[in-house]
């Protein structure tokens, strides 16, 4: 068994930097078998949980898409229909009675296997990841209720399948849509918001290797900073990360005036919010100590 | 493991409990399972266990520290006091008077409201909001109840595909398997393309707007009760979530609950600021299937540049906007407040509703 301690050096070693908060949900997970909800804006790393989860536990990640419209056939089974039928009539000349060939059509080559029957019939423990759950309709919802108290699924032609190892279960949201207190009392829950300037700099520096010292603290303070201006879609770790991927492709030692404008679309994916970061772009350069260079005349 | 230790997270769950947390003797023994099994009774640890077991959406987590820290600082230590009593809401309790006296048809009584669409039958559907009594209550909540019913099953005239096997779609299907030979392998069926909306109300519930509230508040239950995708939201000077207490199964329950839980009725109008919080902390709840209701006179103290500036982004987002506003039943109105001037550019449909006529005009909108 895992101990606390561990968790974060593992998680470290796996490439994600957690805090004391997100060590303990996860071991708590861990020990106690229950699902982990995980919400918070996008791009602060919910979904590289559940990656770095199954890298840890060294084991498959099974993962979920959740969208409108998704329901039970999309998550669980389906029977491959084109398959059986052309078995039928290959078989057709056979001698054989109806009983037979039932029997191998209903059988597991015939299945096809979604997510959730894959993860209840893996051969390991897997981490299930469940990605943005809040974008799946009610219905949906609380029929993952029930798969989730019982791990087990009830297939008609063959019968009852009960799960050989309980998954890991990872749960991501959006917060777009409530979620049923029904679903969230089954979890442990955790919120990752955006991280602190120490945090992001050390996740800068350990995803980024051999980025400049210099470059990658002004890029954190400026990150920092434009999240406090009032912008539509807020650039979250990711974004960070690939702004800091590309500046250190440019093998560029500091930020100037620039620079910045030039690669700003790296981090701000909206027009009306690419305006607002160039006005106010003099004032966060000076909040973050970022000079322009000054040319020589 | 102190011997008091059990009965003190007991109390603490009670307390998070008075708090409005979903927390039972399940979380409490999980808890304690934990800190006996892992021996986690280091401070840091020890309030990041209970965080992570009692915590169940992000508003818990930002109440928690206050509590943690009021409940377990003398504990901590290793002294025992008695439980702090839970934090006392009585004061809010004269808020929504209006509203109680307005649903038990006393108050307004002299009032001398005349309004300009007053209908000469008497029928209900025809009487102004602002006039009516609990009498007609029940006939009200029926009609809204129907109108409701309505738009949540409406469907399109065209088809979609679907995975269940309903309508086959002969098109289709003979289309797919031309490529196989013309077999019929694959069959593809079809429903109707179901109007899926989601409606966002924002009503405004500030001292102008009165009269009004009582019935709004009726409409956005009735609203909640058959239509599943309804986020509503009050706002005033403050802007407050009110759909969880929506989804309690009477009306009657509501109120009191409302009285409780939320502040801000019957005060000023900061439109602006309201909306602010709106995007800042739910503006993901909006998205191109999202019909924003904003119910509001639009009399406003505030400025009203965040106003503008709101309204476009929220119009960017969403479906379609609309206004509904009582006072534009009135003949001689005009969307002259400074508050609705800066509102009106990004509204789709600007519409009055002060009679259930007028309500029933507005769900074509929809």
């Amino acid at each position: 068994m895992i101990k606390l301690e561990d968790i974060s050096g593992m998680m470290h070693a796996n490439g994600y930097i957690s805090d004391p908060q997100v060590a303990m949900s996860v071991f708590l997970s861990l020990q106690l078998e229950k699902p982990l909800l995980v919400e918070g804006p996008a791009g602060v790393g919910k979904t590289e949980i559940a990656k770095v989860m199954a890298n840890v536990l060294q084991t498959d990640l099974i993962r979920l898409q959740c969208y409108e419209g998704l329901d039970a056939t999309h998550a669980l089974y389906e029977w491959n229909y084109q398959r059986q039928l052309l078995h039928l009539k290959i078989t057709e000349h056979d001698t054989g009675t109806i009983e037979e060939k039932e029997k191998t059509i209903f059988g597991e080559s015939f299945l096809l296997k979604r997510p959730l029957l894959e993860a209840i019939t893996h051969t390991r423990k897997p981490v299930l990841l469940i990605d943005e759950i809040d974008r799946s309709d009610e219905e949906f919802e609380s029929f993952l209720l029930e798969v989730l108290s019982d791990w087990q699924i009830t297939i008609p032609e063959t019968g009852t399948i009960t799960a050989t190892y309980i998954p890991q279960v990872i749960l991501t949201g959006n917060r777009t849509r409530d979620l049923s207190d029904a679903l969230r009392r089954r979890c442990l829950y955790l919120y990752i918001d955006y991280p602190d300037f120490e945090k992001e700099l050390t996740i800068v520096k350990k995803k980024v290797p051999g980025i400049n010292e210099k470059l990658a603290l002004s890029i954190t303070s400026f990150m920092q900073e434009v999240r406090r201006l009032k912008l539509e879609k807020i650039p979250g770790i990711s974004e960070t990360l690939d702004w800091a991927f590309a500046l250190a492709a440019l093998h560029l030692d500091h930020l100037d005036k620039t620079v910045i404008e030039q690669t700003l679309g790296v981090i701000i994916k909206d027009w009306k919010d690419t305006r607002q970061v160039q006005m106010s772009l003099s004032e966060l350069m000076e909040k973050t100590g970022v000079h322009p260079r000054v040319q020589p005349t | 493991m102190p011997a008091s230790l059990p009965a003190n997270i007991l109390k603490f769950c009670t307390l998070l409990r008075h708090n409005g947390y979903q927390a039972g003797h399940e979380e409490s023994a999980l808890a304690l399972q934990v800190l006996v099994t892992e021996n986690l009774f280091d401070n840091i640890n020890f309030y990041h266990l209970l965080r992570a077991v009692f915590c169940r959406k992000k508003e818990d987590l930002e109440k928690f520290d206050a509590l943690f820290k009021s409940f377990w600082r003398d504990r901590l230590t290793g002294e025992t006091s008695s439980a702090p009593p839970p934090p006392k809401q009585r004061e809010k309790k004269n808020k929504a008077i209006a509203i109680s006296q307005w649903l038990n048809g006393k108050g307004n009584d002299d009032d001398p409201i005349t309004t300009a669409t007053w209908s000469s039958e008497g029928r209900l559907e025809g009487r102004d909001f602002s006039v009516l009594r609990d009498d007609g209550l029940e006939d009200m909540r029926r009609i809204i109840h129907s109108l409701s019913r309505k738009l949540a099953s409406r469907t399109k005239r065209r088809y979609e595909k679907t995975n269940r096997v309903t309508l086959p779609d002969i098109r289709r299907t003979l289309r797919k398997n031309m490529r196989k030979g013309g077999e019929l392998l694959e069959l593809v069926y079809r429903r109707p393309k179901r109007n899926k909306i989601k409606l966002l109300l924002l009503c405004d519930v500030s001292r102008s707007m009165e009269l009004y509230s009582g019935f709004f508040l009726l409409f956005m239950y009735a609203f909640r009760q058959v239509y599943a995708a309804t986020e509503t939201f009050i706002f005033s000077t403050v802007l407050e979530r009110i759909t969880p207490y929506l989804q309690q199964s009477k009306f009657n329950e509501i109120l009191p609950l409302l009285h409780q839980q939320t502040l801000g009725w019957n005060g000023g109008t900061r439109i602006g600021e309201c909306l602010d919080a709106f995007v800042e902390q739910n503006g993901n709840m909006v998205d191109k299937k999202t019909i924003v209701v904003i119910i509001s006179d639009g009399w406003d103290q505030g400025a009203t540049a965040p106003i503008e500036h709101n309204m476009h982004l929220i119009h960017q987002r969403s479906r379609k906007i609309l206004w509904l506003n009582p006072l534009a039943g009135y003949t001689e109105y005009r969307p002259e407040t400074a508050g609705m001037k800066a509102a009106y550019p990004h509204i789709d449909f600007l519409a009055p509703v002060h009679n259930l006529e007028s309500l029933a005009r507005i769900i074509r909108y929809l």
